[in-house]
């Protein structure tokens, strides 16, 4: 798969995966973007895999892992101010809640919030997850207990479905 | 308690912070044009805008190429014709040029081409190379999608810098305004990127031509977007500023990034008022005012 090929079939899937782990456009982008830069320097081994998007979501974990340890990222710390609140948005009640977890996701620490994505948005079994972050399978499953206990989610009985098979 | 498929929910509610495909190839372009690292959008523009920002002193307002197709006739550097300048001498003036910048407004109208989809946008910078201390105005106008001015004061060297932005989101008709603090990084320095290419050589002088109607002089460079790059740079022949450049990216190459084209025009405008009033950005009637910057959807593009 050449680089071109994998921008046009395999790019939207991967910037979801960011924007969905991110949680935040412009970190998702910002991300992708590093992550894509680097990944096109080395195509001639990642586009010989047999999956060359699981790699490079991968870096982009790994990228948004450690995002906050470059110094040199531009990052607004700053908000907008004297903003004129008759136009703040008009949550519906039935999103109320959903917004609340989402709040609560936003302070999860990164490690957790990529554990809890990579479980139960992408579908990846602990062992899965233990391979690409680099750590023992418990330390997934403490990851995981101990944000879900943070938001408060109660686990089913069954283990969570992959949701998105399509690449693997 | 909430229950797992609230958890799934969440999840694809956040699908909507993907990241707009084109927006981020074409960042994948510009960066590895500049060969440096410096990925917020319009702090990108605004790097872009450095590429440009050496100003020569020369005042008059140097006309702007009228299209995107590049003036050249290939990918190969024509042998040089007689009284083509050597390089020495002409990195020489082309630096000279750019030390002299300082009082002017740097313009540049910029298309990027990647992937058969092409983005327009246009920076503007104040003063064109500023020194630490000077109060800097920026802007950079995404055609279509986004408008955002920076006023800050220039750092003594890379760090943090607080300043004032306005940015526009056409994509919701939102805006808003507020003092950010940014991390600078050395490498968005506005004079580094061409200086530095220009200073380091490798390049050819292929020969004198004309440019919509000014006598420039033409450079080839094979390795200053990156690997599987080719530059062109056109100096006007007597004030020896930049007046365009193509990077050319062609696939096949080894590292090359499949196929794209960055086309820049500069301009440099003296500081009137009125070109100093196009360092705001406009704020259109009816749009809403929001708390931060909103960024534009995906497009669903690959």
């Amino acid at each position: 798969m050449t680089f071109e090929e994998f921008t046009v079939a395999r790019l939207p899937a991967v910037l979801r995966f960011a924007g969905v782990l991110a949680g935040d456009r412009a970190l998702a982008e910002d991300v992708v973007q590093e992550v894509l830069i680097r990944a096109h320097a080395r195509w001639d081994q990642i586009g010989r895999m047999d999956v060359p998007e699981l790699y490079v979501r991968k870096m982009v974990v790994n990228e948004f892992l450690s995002w906050r340890r470059r110094a040199w990222r531009l990052v607004p710390v700053g908000r907008g101010t004297d903003v004129d609140v008759r136009h703040a948005p008009d949550h519906a009640p039935g999103h109320a809640e959903r917004d609340a977890l989402l709040t609560e996701l936003g302070k999860l620490p990164r490690r957790q919030r990529a554990v809890l994505v990579l479980r139960y948005y992408e579908g990846f079994s602990e062992t899965e997850i233990a391979d690409l972050l680099g750590c023992a399978p418990g330390t997934v499953r403490g990851y995981t207990s101990r944000a879900l206990a943070r938001l408060r989610v109660e686990l089913a009985d069954h283990a969570p479905a992959a949701m998105q098979e399509e690449y693997r | 308690m909430r229950t797992e498929n609230d958890l799934r929910a969440a999840f694809r509610a956040l699908e909507r912070n993907a990241p707009d495909a084109d927006r981020v190839l074409s960042g994948v372009l510009r960066q590895g044009r500049r060969g440096a690292v410096a990925p917020r959008r319009w702090m990108a523009g605004l790097a872009a805008g450095a590429v440009v920002a050496a100003a020569g002193a020369a005042a008059a307002v140097m006309a702007l190429g009228s299209g995107a197709v590049p003036a050249h006739q290939g990918t190969a550097p024509r042998a040089a014709a007689a009284g083509t300048p050597a390089a020495a001498p002409l990195r020489t003036a082309i630096l000279a040029a750019f030390d002299k910048a300082d009082g002017l407004i740097s313009y540049t109208r910029q298309v990027v081409v990647v992937s058969n989809r092409t983005t327009r946008a246009e920076v503007w910078a104040y003063p064109a190379q500023p020194r630490p201390g000077q109060q800097v105005r920026a802007r950079s106008l995404m055609s279509g999608s986004q408008d955002t001015s920076f006023a800050y004061v220039e750092p003594a060297a890379s760090g943090r810098i607080s300043g004032e932005v306005t940015d526009v989101e056409y994509w919701n008709r939102t805006w808003s305004q507020g003092t950010q603090v940014y991390v600078k990084q050395g490498s968005t320095d506005p004079a580094a990127t061409l200086r530095a290419e220009i200073a380091r050589g490798g390049y050819s002088v292929a020969g004198r031509t004309t440019l919509d109607g000014q006598a420039v002089i033409e450079i080839v460079a094979h390795d200053w977007g990156g690997p599987g790059s080719t530059s062109y740079l056109w100096v006007n022949a007597h004030t020896h500023l930049p007046v365009k450049s193509v990077f050319e990216y062609t696939p096949g190459k080894p590292g090359a990034y499949g196929t794209g084209t960055i086309t820049d025009y500069y301009a440099y405008l003296p500081p009137t008022g009125a070109n100093l009033g196009n360092l705001q950005a406009v704020i259109p009637g009816g749009f809403t005012r929001t708390a931060t910057q909103e960024l534009p959807p995906s497009s669903g593009k690959g």
